[in-house]
């Protein structure tokens, strides 16, 4: 025993010592910038591997993190560590944009501070917002549902999201039930029954919003799946069926639900963002389409910003959103919506770039 | 001389700070039994775990059969044939007889699945059970459901089963009532006349004189003395085993004759308890002995008035006023103080130091309850550890490491400063050695003699005719009689004990 | 003394690693936050070791952490006063606990399920309660009830109006009650008893302690502290959510306090453990954040180094006993 204890203790010390790399003290001169997501998610690694891409590309420190649940009091830590280690500039993708406002000004005043994904106050004081804007995003994703229940018959939606108070969700539904949505039916409430069962609802055009807004299921460590498979007990037999799913993580738990009850074809599926599953998915003709943020090019921006800001250079602040893109089976022409140019990739050739994207960061694109 | 079975030569082991074994011989026969006595920390229990390869002797030698060994371990030890049986009881509690009797070495098909054959497993538990004089109905149960005298039995059948040829029994009967004692005698002159030799250790002398060929007195680790066949007598065994007479075992010195009753039990029943209530009383200045087979009813009893268990029916009376008991708490504010039997379980703190077990019912003298007044903490602690003599190089030693009998007395220390009305004894000096005994014995004369009523629940028949001024007998859950003076004889006790009337 | 050595050198290895790491790793601010993280872990610890201390345990603690939190934003949001308010969490804290503490001791049920079951019952009241809260809505709400947020969050958390950490109040608390939890602990016949109950129930309960009383008593105080804990958090971060404050908290603080010394058997801990102990996770945390390490092995990271300091710890424990 002590003999073992002789030779473990040194060994176990050692060890702590080399969990702690030496090394990686910063080299003087060399600009650091943080990024900070809103949860974990391979969203965020498809956005790691752009902000790794452009660290290389314009010579700075890159510390990408993404906290392991979408909870602001994960957050706030690594956003302040960023700034005690004098970091210049921060990337964050916002999750309660009124509650975090007075720490983000005070943060912004000492830093060079963007937005991402998720855009706070301009009152903040942030230097710009990357992203897309998510209510015109909603509203493509509204135009996938009228494709896939035409706007003449109408049907039943139900809507899953992860969180309706971050300004990305709240838009995101808006969106889609702006879209949907005529004059004399916007938000109407109603009551339908299914299996016997009285559901309240809210009529939007033709379509019936079941519970009358989107299920929150609080983020993707929650156990997401949970709440397709409960909606689509209560929807048994019903027909029109349409199911969105609005953050990334969504349309593939959807899509099991929808398959272990045998509904495939049957229950229409809209996605959002470029899941590989969700990819493969629309591929095989199982969900309709989905639209994209391209969060590669959300890390790719962010990190060539403020390295630029960090070096004295305004010149790259973006002052207006970025283009979002709708993918489905077959692909389409551009089009320009909002003064953006929309383009309409392949499923196929888009979930091509994304295992392009994956592998970068020595991930593959899991499926 | 034929070859020894066992002999030890010169066999010496150092501990930290303690010499256990200096050069301690001796010689087992085959089909012998050698009662190994002497008081706790005479060397006793190391020179038991030499033997049965717990331990490896620093210097000396063990031959078994003639031939040196030395043991790696007790698995070792188990599988030359030389098996020890524990003070403290090794058995799973939670599993079968039956499969206590096979731990280790379960009755299995044969594979890597090892499925246990039930069959083969009862039919072998029932055999040794038989041996030991258990129904064979006790293989199914738990263990912790069988009195502590069966499950002493147990472990003497499972030593049975591993086929030994040297028994150590360290204190077998320590927990044992008398018939299942004689069960034990017998089970031991069994053994003997299949030739297994047997190293017994016990308190108990009158024990020692009716089971064992030779008497072997251990004192301060050294050989103290070899008694055989009429040497063996009560007197020289104690002689040896402290060095000086003992002129008085039983004292009664301080004692002057019963006041009035200070508890009174009328008509008592307890939640779980016998549908017979129970009544007797305890006078202030007397010891009152409480006679019984294990499982009269005794220790609940007891337990009923200290609070430990839910009072159904009747009334205790201290003091001729009512007294209200629903917890512990009651009766110790009452200065009504219980002794347990189980002093590792329900006695002590055993990974405490002494100190705090001495404090730990006395807070509410040291001072508020926000805080511990030291000084009088530590005047508290070396008023007790003197008085009583403990044993202990400090209050903080943790109590588990002291020998039984100097834990007995910090039970009674925990106690004595709160000043008891009535003390309750349950087996008071059960684990305890020859010259604690004598000094608890003392004690409990003194306490009498100061009018503390005491009520000593015990299965040592000397203990009991020796310590009582009176004596209660239950039966099944009653007091079946109550002895005293010429009455007060072992055949008498008997009678009531096992159901008959009393003379 | 030893049953703190390893914890001692592991937070010793810590700081070492946040020196290195970045030349403002030990820097006056850092070190401030990282102390009023450790603070806030700290006060939920105490708690959890009392109890495991008395041989229980309570699982309840993050529910009842996050639950507290949102209590307080909605109350003061809904027109309480924060200073009422934050009496009022408090109550409900001990409340908790009382129950905990009657269902373990009078129906004789056993802590863990007991405790597991008040976990999702008390997560599921955060829902109830609200899904999100933060300062803004409150001040928004009701203007009048600024100052009084202030300087709550001045006092308990060390923060000013504009959210910058002044001093690391949360770090004082934790030392303040600390200080109190050692004295009731190891200066007070409540410490002697709940090392007993620890230990041995029935030999305290033999003893006259009233065991079921003081049992009821410890998870009340457990309990108050994880109240205590929400309070923080919401005053401390800008949003709280229903479901998710204080989620892990509970084993966070059974990590902080076996660190420190308690043994889960009950029966060891020492309220200087139970600090040191809590300051460790804290301070891993702010390490791989300033070694800029990679998400994918963050908790791996953090997984190994308690586990090699859980392991030299135990080596030492063993030394110091085959001396002693």
């Amino acid at each position: 025993m002590s003999r073992l204890s002789r030779a473990l203790l040194p060994v176990a010390l050692a060890a702590g010592l080399a969990a702690v790399p030496a090394c990686n003290k910063p080299a003087s001169g060399r600009i650091k910038v943080g990024v900070v997501t809103n949860c974990a998610d391979p969203f965020w690694d498809l956005c790691e591997a752009g902000a790794n891409k452009a660290a290389k590309d314009f010579d700075v420190d890159l510390q990408f993190r993404q906290p392991e649940a979408l909870d602001v009091s994960r957050q706030t830590p690594i956003i302040n560590s960023f700034v005690e280690q004098g970091v210049k500039g921060i990337a964050v993708s916002v999750i309660n944009p009124k509650g975090q406002k007075k720490d983000l000004t005070r943060v912004a005043a000492e830093v060079p501070l963007l937005t991402m994904d998720n855009d706070a106050d301009p009152d903040t004081g942030r230097l710009c917002y990357v992203g897309v804007d998510n209510k015109a995003a909603g509203r493509a994703v509204g135009r996938l549902v009228k494709r896939a229940l035409p706007p003449e018959k109408g049907g039943v939606i139900a809507m899953f999201i992860g969180s309706d108070i971050s300004a990305n969700g709240g838009a995101r539904i808006q969106g889609v039930l702006d879209e949907l949505a005529t004059p004399d039916a916007n938000g109407a409430d109603a009551t339908r029954t299914f299996n016997g069962r009285d559901v309240k609802g809210k009529m939007y055009g033709r379509y019936f919003l079941v519970d009358g807004e989107a299920k929150t299921d609080g983020g993707p460590d929650k156990n997401p799946q949970q709440y397709p498979v409960t909606m689509l007990e209560r929807l048994e037999g019903v027909p029109d069926v349409c199911l969105v799913g609005l953050y990334a993580y969504n349309p593939p738990a959807i899509l099991s639900a929808v398959r272990a009850n045998k509904l495939v074809g049957k229950v229409k599926i809209v996605g959002f963002d470029e899941n590989p599953v969700t990819l493969k998915a629309i591929t095989a003709g199982e969900i309709e389409g989905t639209v994209v943020q391209d969060p590669y090019n959300y890390g790719y921006k962010s990190v060539e910003i403020l390295a630029a800001v960090a070096r004295g250079d305004k010149s790259k602040l973006l002052t207006q959103p970025l283009p979002y893109q709708v993918v489905t089976k077959d692909g389409g022409p551009d089009q320009t919506a909002d003064g953006l140019t929309i383009k309409f990739p392949k499923a196929a050739d888009y979930a091509e770039l994304v295992r392009g994207q994956f592998a970068s960061i020595g991930k593959s694109a899991g499926e | 001389m034929p070859t020894p079975r066992l002999e030890v030569t010169a066999a010496r082991k150092q501990f930290p700070g303690v010499l256990a074994l200096d050069g301690v011989s001796l010689i087992l026969a085959p089909g012998e039994v050698l009662a190994v006595v002497g008081e706790n920390g005479a060397g006793k229990s190391t020179l038991m775990k030499v033997v049965a390869g717990v331990y490896r002797p620093d210097a000396g030698e063990v031959r078994l059969d003639g031939r040196p060994v030395r043991f790696a371990g007790p698995a070792d030890a188990t599988a030359a044939g030389v098996s020890l049986i524990h003070q403290e009881l090794n058995l799973a509690e939670n599993l079968s007889v039956a499969d206590n009797l096979f731990l280790g070495r379960e009755r299995t098909t044969a594979g890597p699945l090892r499925v246990l054959n039930r069959r083969a497993t009862a039919a072998a538990a029932r055999d040794l059970l038989a041996r030991v004089g258990l129904p064979a109905d006790r293989a199914g149960r738990r263990v912790e459901a069988l009195p502590p005298g069966e499950k002493q039995l147990v472990e003497v059948a499972r030593a049975l089963g591993l086929d030994v040829r040297v028994l150590i029994m360290d204190e077998p009967t320590s927990s044992l009532t008398q018939r299942e004692t004689e069960t034990l005698y017998g089970v031991i002159a069994g053994l003997k006349a299949a030739g297994v030799s047997v190293l017994y250790i016990s308190h108990r002398l009158a024990e020692v004189r009716r089971c064992a060929d030779r008497v072997l007195v251990l004192r301060d680790g050294r050989n103290a003395g070899e008694l055989t066949g009429a040497e063996v007598t009560h007197d020289n065994m104690v002689r040896l085993m402290v060095g000086r007479d003992l002129n008085r075992f039983y004292p009664r010195v301080h004692r002057s004759g019963a006041g009035a009753a200070v508890l009174e039990v009328r008509g008592l029943r307890y939640a779980g308890g016998p549908d017979t209530p129970a009544s007797f009383e305890v006078r202030a200045g007397e010891v009152l002995g409480m006679a019984g087979l294990v499982g009269a009813g005794r220790t609940e009893l007891s337990e009923a008035v200290f609070g430990v268990r839910r009072v159904t029916a009747g009334e205790v009376r201290l003091g001729g006023e009512p007294l209200r008991v629903r917890s512990p708490a009651d009766a110790v504010a009452a200065g009504v103080l219980l002794v347990p039997e189980d002093r590792r379980l329900h006695g002590l703190v055993l990974e405490a130091g002494v100190g705090f077990n001495l404090s730990l019912p006395n807070h509410d003298r040291l001072g508020s309850v926000l805080g511990v007044r030291p000084r009088a903490e530590a005047e508290l602690h070396r008023t007790w550890i003197d008085r009583l003599r403990v044993r202990t190089p400090s209050a903080a030693r943790p109590v588990g490491l002291l020998s039984g009998g100097n834990q007995q007395k910090v039970v009674y220390g925990k106690w004595l400063a709160r000043g008891p009305r009535v003390l309750i004894l349950d087996e008071p000096t059960r684990g305890v050695d020859v010259g604690a005994k004598a000094e608890i014995y003392g004690l409990i004369d003194e306490l009498a003699g100061r009018g503390v009523g005491v009520w000593m629940i015990t299965s040592d028949m000397e203990e009991l005719l020796g310590m009582a001024d009176r004596v209660a007998v239950m039966h099944e859950g009653r007091v079946a009689g109550e002895l005293a003076g010429p009455a007060l004889t072992e055949e008498a006790v008997m009678r009531l004990a096992t159901g008959g009337a009393a003379a | 003394m030893t049953r703190i050595l390893g914890v001692l050198g592991l937070l010793a290895v810590l700081y070492a690693g946040l020196w290195l790491s970045s030349e403002s790793g030990l820097s006056g601010r850092s070190l401030t936050s990282l102390a009023n993280d450790q603070g806030r872990y700290g006060v939920v610890t105490l708690g959890a070791a009392l109890v495991i201390i008395t041989g229980g345990i309570d699982l309840s603690v993050g529910a009842v952490v996050g639950c507290a939190a949102v209590l307080f934003g909605t109350l003061t949001r809904d027109g309480l006063h924060p200073y009422p308010a934050a009496l009022a969490v408090l109550l409900f804290g001990a409340g908790v606990g009382l129950a905990n503490g009657l269902l373990v001791t009078r129906l004789k049920l056993q802590p863990f399920l007991v405790t597991l079951c008040g976990m999702f019952v008390f997560r599921g009241a955060a829902r109830l309660v609200g899904t999100v809260v933060d300062q803004s809505q409150v001040t928004e709400a009701h203007p009048e009830f600024a100052g009084a947020m202030n300087a709550l969050t001045y006092v308990l958390v060390g923060k000013d109006e504009k959210g910058a950490l002044v001093f690391p109040a949360m770090f004082a608390w934790l030392l303040a009650l600390a200080a109190a939890v050692g004295f009731f602990l190891h200066r007070t016949a409540y410490g002697r008893y709940w090392y007993a109950i620890g230990y041995n129930e029935q030999a305290a309960r033999y003893a006259g302690v009233n065991v079921d009383r003081h049992r009821t008593v410890v998870y009340v105080v457990c309990s108050a502290l994880a109240a205590l804990g929400g309070l923080l958090l919401f005053l401390d971060s800008s949003t709280v959510q229903a479901d998710s404050a204080g989620a892990g908290q509970e084993l966070n603080a059974i990590l902080g306090a076996v660190l420190g010394g308690c043994s889960l058997r009950g029966g060891e801990g020492t309220a200087v453990g139970m600090v040191l102990g809590a300051m460790v996770l804290p301070a891993i945390e702010k390490l791989v954040t300033f070694v800029g390490m990679g998400n994918r092995v963050i908790p791996v990271v953090i997984g190994l180094t308690l586990l090699i300091g859980t392991i030299v710890d135990e080596l030492i424990r063993r030394r110091s006993r085959l001396r002693g």
